[in-house]
């Protein structure tokens, strides 16, 4: 009985191990299932453990529905049966919710219900039959050749044809007489087919379910980089039908180079034949998230954007020589790209002059398309093996990645890949990690290699700009997260009025961002936080940009009546005292200020216009974040203030800046902040006359 | 998504439970067999045990 359970498993993909317990009676991980060897009925206990693994399947859940559906009438009386035997699990009310449903459905099909029912065993087989069927269907390549095939006198790779080609349906195994000719017709035949497929044999349905995921997955990366997405959410169609060009093209250019390479290796003909097929009919895929999985799924032309297999020199001569020692393709073809990894990183290691590694391992570099076109997608067969362990699409979309700008990938001392960098052109498109999954994040040791990596590396632009925008991003998005949630605390906000305000190279250089406008539309509800961290009532605080002309509740004011703004503030003329006005927190206009002083003001956290205003004096302001123009001002002098954060425009008046401790510059794309005093003389006077700083 | 393991229920029925919870649920289990051998109904034993859980919580 243990060796046909064995052999039934073996059906399913799955392995077979015998346990001894007192208490369990079986359990599935990873691609085995484990029985108590001394159960009464392990094969009961089997197929209870078959159906779980597969109670995702679409044909269970098609039962499971069609089961519930008929016993309806009776499901609640069937659920209440169930109270004492999920004691300890469920309460009565998630029974009655329908919280054990499958279990139910599982012991009808395996006699495991409280009565057993000859119908649900019968319809327990079908399902699992079914489900062999469809994974029949999604197998790869079979090595076990049947005591028929394996008698025939002719060459392995010719009885493995056999084995996988004729499959009763499409194409029939010849009868007897003249069978060994025709077998040598079919295969050439075949093979002549694969060599000329068509273009239109390789065109993307773009309302395909991995053109759409593609598509919602670009939208993501733009939303989270806080760029505008609206103008592919509004011409979606067009959007879709460019990404069905571009991997129409792409898998079609795959194809070529795999069927010019094999065309001119010396393997018989039945081997290449069967290569082709199984990379037209099969993705295959290592997936890393619990323990190592092979994935292998049928391929749908039409639909299915990942990548071809990497049918290099190397993968091929270890599954060529290698086929006997073997039971499973998918294990064959994996331990070929294990060897090939092998040679890659050594090849393809790169030295970055002044990115340091922390002797924590190297880079290696991809040429793209650009760079390299006749070899682009020989690089995307070994930067796809490179990294086949790792969460990174790269794994199956490698060409079309390099088609786009070249790869890095840093290995550590052992070759395993840690840190991925995509760029596009020469700037940088994408930086992963292997940490958590799917969030694909940098593991803390290696952000120091990151970071060296982007701000040194000479071939690209813009990279150190590129990470602390992307980290700029990441904390918006955060805020919005713990605002939205409630967990907002008070400890963040001096950060987040550096991110949303202040801070001008974000504003100069990270331009627009959806999520800084959609934070900003939620600060009114952290209100009493920001009156917590400037240590005032939240009646002294405003949220919000004011227009102390144009609001409504405004109209008749003469004097301001916060202590803190938080946001951008015009001052008309009606305004003529700013009260207890200590800290705004955005931009302030005081073109039309209705008075000369600007009270107990200390910090304007954006820019400040002066142009053309009565003050005359800046008082108790010490700081102004952004841009100050004084052009066109009465003002005489610059008081107390010791910083101005961005470009200024003095007036002929002020000359004295010896206060001034730092002065910020910006100008284009460069962020070029200088001291004071390399444009002043020891006196402190300015020495050009212009009325702007230049550097 | 939590390991589940199959083990007998109080009438030798098997049941899926997160490994966490086994020793729990078996002692429950057995509890519940010990009860239904001393006579008590179903209904009985139901109620038994659900007025120790609220009880412990």
């Amino acid at each position: 009985m243990k060796e046909k359970i064995i052999e039934f498993n073996k059906q399913f993909g799955l392995k077979t191990e015998f346990i001894t317990d007192s208490e369990i009676e079986g359990y599935s991980l990873g691609n085995t299932i484990y029985i108590n060897g001394n159960s009464n009925d392990i094969e009961k206990v089997n197929k209870h453990e078959l159906l779980h693994f597969f109670e995702n399947d679409e044909i269970f859940q098609r039962i499971k529905e069609e089961i519930l559906k008929l016993n309806e009438d009776k499901l609640e009386k069937i659920r209440s049966e169930y109270y004492l035997r999920y004691s300890g699990l469920y309460s009565e009310e998630e029974i009655q919710r329908g919280i054990i449903d499958t279990e139910i459905v599982i012991d009808i099909l395996t006699g495991n219900y409280i009565f057993t029912y000859d119908q649900g065993l019968k319809l327990g087989d079908y399902v699992l039959k079914e489900i062999t069927k469809s994974l029949e269907q999604k197998r790869y390549l079979n090595l076990s050749l049947t005591s028929q095939i394996n008698n025939m006198n002719m060459p392995k790779w010719d009885k493995l044809f056999v084995l996988n080609f004729y499959d009763g349906k499409e194409h029939i195994f010849p009868q007897k007489e003249g069978r060994q000719e025709k077998i040598q017709e079919d295969i050439k035949r075949e093979l002549e087919r694969l060599y000329n497929l068509p273009k239109e044999d390789f065109v993307i349905n773009p309302e395909s379910k991995d053109i759409i995921r593609e598509y919602e997955s670009e939208l993501k990366a733009l939303e989270s980089r806080g760029e505008d997405t609206s103008y592919y959410k509004s011409y979606k169609e067009q959007t879709l039908k460019e990404l069905s060009n571009h991997f129409t093209n792409q898998l079609y250019e795959e194809y070529r180079h795999i069927v010019d390479f094999i065309k001119g290796t010396s393997y018989e003909d039945s081997f290449k034949a069967l290569m082709l097929r199984e990379t037209l009919l099969k993705t295959y895929k290592l997936d890393t998230t619990n323990g190592k999985k092979t994935i292998v799924n049928k391929r749908n032309m039409h639909e299915t954007i990942s990548s071809h297999m990497t049918l290099n020199e190397t993968v091929l001569n270890t599954i060529y020589n290698n086929v006997d020692n073997y039971n499973s393709f998918a294990n064959l073809y994996f331990a070929g790209l294990e060897i090939f990894n092998q040679t890659i990183s050594q090849r393809n290691n790169i030295s970055l002059e002044n990115v340091d590694t922390h002797g924590m391992g190297h880079w290696i570099k991809f040429d793209g398309k650009t760079s390299d076109e006749k070899n682009y997608l020989k690089n995307a067969q070994e930067l796809s093996s490179l990294v086949k362990d790792t969460p990174w699409c790269t794994k199956t979309l490698a060409s079309t990645q390099l088609a786009q700008g070249d790869f890095y990938v840093f290995v550590d001392n052992d070759n395993k890949p840690h840190i991925a960098v995509k760029t596009s052109g020469n700037e940088i498109d994408e930086v992963r990690g292997i940490l958590n999954g799917n969030a694909q994040e940098l593991e803390e040791d290696y952000r120091k290699v990151a970071i060296s990596f982007l701000e040194n590396n000479k071939e690209i632009k813009n990279g150190d700009k590129w990470l602390r925008k992307e980290e700029w991003n990441k904390r918006l998005i955060k805020y919005i997260h713990d605002i939205e949630n409630g967990t907002f605390e008070t400890k963040d906000v001096k950060q987040l009025i550096e991110d949303c305000f202040g801070n001008y190279e974000f504003k100069a250089h990270f331009g627009k961002s959806t999520n800084k406008d959609k934070l900003k539309s939620l600060l009114l509800k952290i209100k009493k936080n920001f009156a917590e961290y400037f240590g005032c009532d939240e009646s002294e605080i405003a949220v919000g940009n004011i227009d102390f002309k144009f609001d409504e509740e405004y109209r008749t004011i003469e004097i301001c009546p916060y202590k803190c703004i938080v946001g951008d503030v015009y001052f008309p003329p009606s305004i003529k005292d700013l009260g207890n006005l200590t800290i705004i927190v955005g931009n302030a206009l005081f073109s039309s200020l209705g008075t000369e002083s600007l009270g107990n003001l200390t910090t304007i956290g954006g820019d400040a216009v002066f142009h053309y205003s009565r003050v005359q004096d800046l008082g108790n302001l010490t700081t102004i974040g952004g841009e100050a123009l004084f052009g066109y001002s009465e003002i005489k002098d610059l008081g107390n203030l010791k910083h101005i954060g961005a470009i200024t425009t003095f007036n002929s008046y002020i000359n004295d800046f010896r206060k001034l401790e730092y002065l910020g510059y910006v100008c284009g794309s460069e962020n070029m902040d200088y001291k004071y005093h390399q444009e002043f003389d020891e006196t402190g006077h300015r020495i050009h006359k212009e009325n702007s700083i230049k550097r | 998504m939590e390991e589940k393991v199959i083990v007998k229920s109080y009438d030798g029925k098997l049941v899926s439970v997160p490994l966490s919870k086994k020793e729990e649920y078996l002692k429950i289990q057995k509890e519940i067999k010990r009860l239904l051998d001393s006579g008590k109904s179903k209904e009985e034993v139901l109620r038994i045990i659900n007025e120790r859980k609220d009880n412990r919580v």
